[in-house]
Order: structure tokens, then sequence, then C-alpha cells
């Protein structure tokens, strides 16, 4: 029953994706110029734009190129950068460390302060450490993610000189390195993180706390932390678990501001320069990945709710 | 753990991280790290044509002549002579080879030259090149460029991009790869770039003016000026190729660093479409023209620091510029006079478009608010820069910008944007008097003669006012203090010069 579950749920991400891919590719042939003009910018003669377009193959009609682009991707293929001439494929691994160790570390430090700050404001509501958190949430809420970027940079990096300001290290050249280069670009992306997920433990632990079997673990004479973190967060987990894997979308865009702001060498700068220079092999390739990873992380949540509760596998 | 001793051992970790930083030390004597503004699109100097190579090509490449920061020429890899007009003996230093050990020789020179003019390589330095009728070998160091008409501005187009010679050995081995790993014979050599990260170049021993002092250059590609400019003050950056007018003051006012400022050579306009209504009416560019005060822009979007341009000549290039030069300024009445000749109905619907660079945004509400006053409602539109290109070269605009990085010799600012088939005409401008003054400022060789010839072309074009011209950007660049480096008016990085005091 499972394994027929999940089998017709992977088969469904098939159509999504060739969906995805060709939403992708029309779309970005909608932004006016292409790769050629972008490249050779405002001098060139337009005998030397229509040039490039032949060497580039954006000439061709756009169900052409669609198709050839499809018959290497099955391949496996991702194609070349028309920017760069490199692979498109190499240039993605290349970038997704950089994103993942981010995205990863970020999410994890907002429920570092999500959970906790959340059950304490759903324990003690209209309390001041209530108030003070909801005020908290609803700054970092609605602070610009550029803003407190820039912010951190000015008040860690020029002012107190104990950050830096800009790049990445990677971690299996100096472990010290990659986390001094983390805190700011991370900081930026988890405060609005934080925030939402604060409000979703308090609203998510306040619902289970009111419901009448924690009347019954407390006749049962249970002590107050372990209804709390026991009972109360355990059954707030699903509706919890549920907004972090939406968050994901939030999460991206989020990567998109913080690496461009913070010059991290991943996917979200890859493809706003990719954007800009039309360089169409490596937006769709972008695009299509992350589609990929959205559906995957919606499939594995599923899945742990199917593992978790029956009532989710019955059709 | 109680709450005191958690603020205790947060007081510790505070303490421990900012006594081991090491982000505040003085910056590393044998390494340069630059922000430019956009990475380079590719390292092959024959196929480069946007502003963005400008930071890193000098320092890859060497041409055949060299430009000193006061634009003047002296002998680059080669020396020079011009017997007649039309021909251009060119004899290379001895025993110099490129990056991969390839000798610099006459064949060498040669095969670069060849490979440009051809129309296969889709140079977009061939336009320029085109008066070169032929390369001829005549020594293992000498060679003879003969040309199909006298061609004043020759030296200086060897002087940049279409001057600078690549290892044929290199070419062919690499083929379309040489454009990320180019082999040429500057001062640095490439040792790795890593797209929209970083270009990693190191000292090239067998330079031909010696070693440079810093062992190790970095260009690091910062898009966003202000995320540039701190990464400058905290001392990530040693040099930024570029400081916006506008954050002038943050830079003033940091004694660990220091401003370069010159007059530049380009200058920041924008095009008026005269291929359709209402600016195919020439009465319509004019009053246009009329209604725009200059010396409001120069203050509110360059902060004093540019000079107010009226025409395309700038006052880099001296021995052309005339600073007395102010046709059709502002005068807000005769703007109206001639709308009301026109017999339009006021106002004029116009667009304008600008990308969203803060100061070209800041322009455009600017020129909205005095058009306004003349009879124009502007509606500002805003996208990025290929769109721009793209609208500009398809003509669907009505008042689009088109700013120009500037040449050091007048027809580079002119030659493109004036005459009938120029790659830049976006404007879609047609004077056979304008075009023939152009081509004879080409073809005379005397400087008198020239000055003469683009005034007079000068004058012509903004009579007709197919471009508005607003003003000559200084070129605005920083660096840390202890860094001792030559700026050059077109904003490009000579490092092989810079040393640590």
């Amino acid at each position: 029953m499972m394994v027929r579950w999940l089998v017709r749920r992977v088969l469904a991400i098939v159509p999504t994706l060739f969906g995805v891919s060709i939403i992708g590719f029309f779309l970005m042939r909608q932004v006016p110029g292409d790769p050629a003009t972008a490249l050779l910018g405002f001098e060139a003669s337009s005998d030397a734009v229509s040039a490039l377009q032949a060497r580039l193959h954006v000439d061709q009609s756009w169900p052409v190129q669609y198709f050839a682009w499809i018959a290497s991707l099955l391949q496996g293929d991702f194609g070349r950068s028309l920017q760069t001439g490199r692979p498109v494929g190499e240039m993605l691994a290349q970038s997704f460390a950089p994103t993942a160790l981010l995205a990863v570390s970020a999410l994890g430090v907002s429920l570092a302060f999500a959970i906790p700050a959340g059950v304490v404001a759903a324990t003690h509501p209209r309390s001041a450490a209530d108030r003070l958190l909801t005020l908290i949430g609803i700054v970092a809420q609605s602070m610009p993610a550029f803003w407190l970027g820039v912010l951190l940079i000015l008040g860690l990096s020029v002012g107190l000189h104990i950050l830096p300001s800009s790049g990445y290290i990677s971690p299996v050249v100096s472990l010290w390195g990659c986390a001094m280069h983390l805190i700011s670009p991370m900081l930026t992306l988890a405060a609005g993180l934080a925030a939402a997920n604060m409000r979703t433990v308090r609203s998510a632990v306040r619902q289970v706390l009111s419901a009448d079997f924690m009347r019954t673990a407390k006749a049962k004479g249970l002590s107050r932390a372990a209804i709390v973190w026991h009972h109360g967060l355990g059954n707030a987990a699903m509706p919890i678990v549920t907004v972090i894997s939406l968050q994901f979308g939030q999460l991206l865009s989020g990567v998109v501001v913080a690496e461009t702001l913070f010059d991290w060498p991943g996917i979200g700068k890859l493809v706003v320069e990719a954007v800009f220079a039309r360089d169409y092999p490596v937006v769709e390739a972008v695009v299509l990945c992350t589609a990929a990873v959205f559906v995957a992380i919606g499939l594995a949540t599923d899945a742990l709710y199917a593992a978790v509760d029956p009532r989710v596998r019955l059709p | 753990m109680t709450i005191a001793a958690v603020y205790r051992s947060a007081a510790v970790a505070a303490a421990l991280i900012w006594s081991t930083s090491t982000f505040a030390a003085p910056p590393d004597p044998d390494t340069l790290i630059v922000g430019i503004a956009s990475d380079p699109v590719t390292l092959d100097p024959g196929l480069m044509a946007s502003y963005f190579e400008v930071a890193v090509q000098f320092n890859v490449h060497e041409a055949l002549v060299s430009q000193r920061p006061d634009l003047s020429l002296e002998p680059g890899l080669a020396s020079y002579e011009c017997p007649d007009p039309t021909t251009y003996d060119f004899k290379l230093r001895p025993g110099l080879t490129f990056h991969d050990g390839t000798p610099i020789d006459a064949a060498a020179a040669k095969f670069n030259l060849d490979r440009l003019l051809d129309p296969a390589t889709g140079s977009p330095r061939r336009p320029e090149l085109e008066p070169i009728d032929s390369v001829t070998v005549t020594g293992p160091l000498t060679f003879e460029v003969k040309l199909k008409h006298p061609f004043a501005p020759l030296l200086q187009i060897l002087a940049l991009r279409a001057g600078m010679l690549i290892s044929p050995t290199a070419l062919k081995a690499l083929g379309p790869d040489f454009a990320a790993h180019a082999v040429g014979a500057g001062p640095y050599k490439v040792v790795s770039w890593t797209k929209n990260s970083e270009l990693v170049l190191e000292r090239f021993d067998g330079y031909w003016r010696g070693p440079a002092p810093i062992k190790r250059i970095v260009f690091r590609p910062m898009p966003d000026e202000t995320v540039r400019l701190m990464n400058l003050r905290s001392g990530a950056l040693q040099l930024v190729d570029s400081v916006p007018a506008q954050s002038l003051s943050n830079v003033t006012g940091d004694p660990t660093l220091a401003l370069k400022q010159t007059s530049g050579l380009g200058f920041n306009a924008f095009s008026f479409n005269t291929t359709r209504p209402p600016f195919s009416d020439r009465d319509v560019r004019r009053a246009f023209t009329l209604a725009v005060d200059r010396s409001v822009i120069q203050h509110a979007v360059y902060f004093d620091t540019a000079t107010i341009a009226y025409g395309a000549i700038p006052p880099g290039a001296a021995w052309a510029y005339d600073p007395a030069f102010a046709p059709l300024k502002t005068d807000l009445p005769a703007a109206r006079a001639l709308l009301a000749k026109t017999g339009l109905a006021l106002p004029i619907a116009v667009s304008l478009t600008v990308t969203n660079d803060l100061a070209q945004v800041r322009a455009a509400e600017i020129l909205q608010a005095q058009a306004a006053r003349a009879g124009f409602k502007v509606d500002i539109q805003r996208t990025d820069l290929t769109s721009l290109i793209t609208l500009l070269k398809r003509r669907t605009f009505d008042l689009a910008i088109s700013p120009w990085s500037g040449r050091s010799d007048p027809d580079g600012n002119l030659f493109g944007f004036f005459t009938r088939s120029g790659s830049a005409n976006f404007s879609g401008y047609s004077s056979p008097s304008v075009d023939d003054l152009l081509q004879k400022g080409r073809t005379a060789l005397d400087l008198t003669t020239r000055a003469r010839l683009y005034r007079q072309a000068e004058a012509e074009i903004a009579e007709d006012a197919p471009v508005l011209f607003l003003a000559f950007p200084a070129m605005l660049q920083a660096a840390d203090a202890s860094l001792d480096w030559i700026q050059y008016p077109d904003g490009a990085l000579h490092l092989g010069f810079a040393r640590y005091k």
C-alpha cells in the first residue's frame, strides 16, 4: 500500500517538471533582449550581434531550441552557459553546496530560536514575554532582508571589524573561516524565518494546549514541563512541519537577496546573473532543479505524514 | 546552566572572536583584492565588447602601443613609425614571450590582427580596424600595416583592445575555452577564474617592463555599489573600480581610504528617437533640450563632480574640447514658443527609459519635472541593461538613456553615435554633412584640422538635437590608503604599476 502510494506520487512528478520546463523556457524568452545583445553590449554592430546569435544557436525558432534542449537534458546534459561556455551542470554543482549550507543553517538557527520562543509565548499568553516576542517577531518579519543585511555589514564588518563583509570559504578549506563568513548572510536569511516560525509554533502549541487530552494529562499528574514539551509540542509538530516545508519558497527568494548582498557564490547569485545576461540554459536549469527540489521536499513531507499518520495514506 | 552563566560564556565568546579577529588586519602585502562592478564577460580581448572588462584587460594583456595616464602614446610591445599617412611600420621588442612561453614575433602580431579582421571571428573590433588593408611581416620582429586611406585614430586604437596580442599557440590549443583562460603578454597571468566569484591573477615574470610589485591580484565582482564600498571600508577589498557620486562622503570621511578623481572620457546622454513622433520633429527635440537645466542634474546626481555636457567631445580630449561650447542652454520661454509653433496638443506624452541605477533614475525624475514645465508629460520606465540595449537597437522608445564609456579619441565618441550606419546611432540620426565631417575627421592627420572638424560636427549635431547631452561624469575610484596606484581617465586599472607603500 505504502509502496504503491510512493510510486504514484513519484510518477506524478514527471508531468509537473515537464510543465515547469516549458513555462521556464518560454517565460525566459519573453524577456526583451537575447544573450548576444547582453554579451556584446552597447557598441556592437548588428552584424556582430547576429553572428553571435548564430554561434549560440539562439536565432533558431523557439520549438527547435526547446526540443534540442530537452533532448540533451534527457541524456543528462544541461548544455553549456551562453555567457561563459562552461558546462551548466558543473556550474550548478559548484553553486549548490554554498546555497545548501546557507539555507540549512539559516533554517536551523531560525528553529533554534522559534521553537523555545514560540513555546514560551504560547504558555504565557499576554505576558510581558509574549508581548516582547511578538514585537520582535513583527520587527524581524517586516524588516526587508536587504536592509538587515546592510545593517549587519555596517555594524559587524565596517564598524566593529569582527566579521568579513562578504565572500565564501569552503568548510573543507577552513571551518573557522567558513563559519565567520556564514554568520551575517545566515542571520539576514534567518531573521524573517525565525519570526514566521515563532508565530506558527505559538499558535500551534496554544491550540494543542487547549485540547481535551491536555486536561487528561494534567489530571494524570504529569509535570507542566512534560505536558508542554512532550504532549504539547509533539502534537503541534504536524502543522509546524507543514509550514516549514512550505517555507522552502520563501527561503529560496531570501537566498537570492542574501547571496547577492554578501557575494555568496550560490544558486541565487548564479540565477540573478544569468537572468541579466539572458543566459537561457543556466536560468532554465536552475528553475528546473529548484522545482525538482521543491517537489521532492513536498513528497518527503507527505511521506513523513504518511509514516506518522495512517489517515493521510487513504486516497 | 543558569542565565548568568549563559551571559558569561556569551561575553567570553564575544571577547574571543574580537581578539582573534583577523578581518581588521592590514592588507596582505602580496595580494591586492579589487572589487569590480561586474564580472568580465570574456578574457579574450578580440571578443571583449562591454565596459566591464576595462578593469581587468590591461593586467592580463599588453597592447602594441601603450597609453600614458595623460592619454599620450608611447611604444608598448612595439615601437612604430609612420613613413606615409597610409603606412605604419612596427618593430616588436626583442626576446619577449607570452605567458605560455610562445615568442612574441611579427608572425604572432600578424596572426592577431588578421584574426580580428576576419569576419568569421565576429570580433567587435573589426569596424574600428576596417581601414586596414593588409598586414605584412617584413622581418622576424617587424611588420607593416597598410591602410586603405589615412586613419588618424589608428595608434590610439592599437593601444586598446584591438592592439592587445594573445598567444596564437594558446588560442589554437584552448579553442573556445580561451575566453576563460586567456594567455596574453600583460603583467599578470590568469591562475583561475570562478565565474561570478573571483578571478585570480599572478605576476608574470617575463613582462617587458619587469615583474610587477604585487604578486597576486584577485578581482571580485560586486554589482551593488553600496556593497562594494562597504567591503572596501571593512578591509575585504583594497581597491574599487568605481564609486558612486552620492557615496563620496563615505570615502572622503574615512582616513583609511584614498579617493582618486579625474575627468572621464565618457558622457551621460539620452537619445531621442528621431524615427517616430513626437521626436521625429526637430523642434520638439529642441524644445525638450531647451527645457533642461543641466546644473540641477550636475548638483543632484553628480554632486558637482561631473562636467556639464553639451556635446560628445569630453574635457579629457583637451585638444578638441571647447569649454565655451553651450548651444541650446536652458530657456523655458523659447521651449514653450517652439512647442506652440509645432501646433501639437499639450501636454505631449513621451516615455523616458532608464535602468534601475540610482543615478539614472534620479536624472530621469529631474528631466521629468523640468520637461513638464515646457509642456511634456514624461512617463518614466525602468528596465534592465539588456532590455534597454534591445529597445535602443529596435528604436522602440521615445527618449532613452544611452551612456557611453568614452574613448580617448573624439572619433570614438562621435562616429558610432552620429554617422548614419554608426553602431550606436540609436536616435536614427541622419545628416550627410555630419557624416562627411566625421569621415574627414578620421582621415585628417594634424590635430588642429581634426579639432576644427569635430567642433563643427558637434555644433551641427547640437542644432539638430538628436541626443540630449547631460554630463561628462568624473572617474571616481577609491583604494585603501596604503595602496599606491595610477588612475587612468577611462577607468582602466593598470595594476602592473600598483604597489603598497
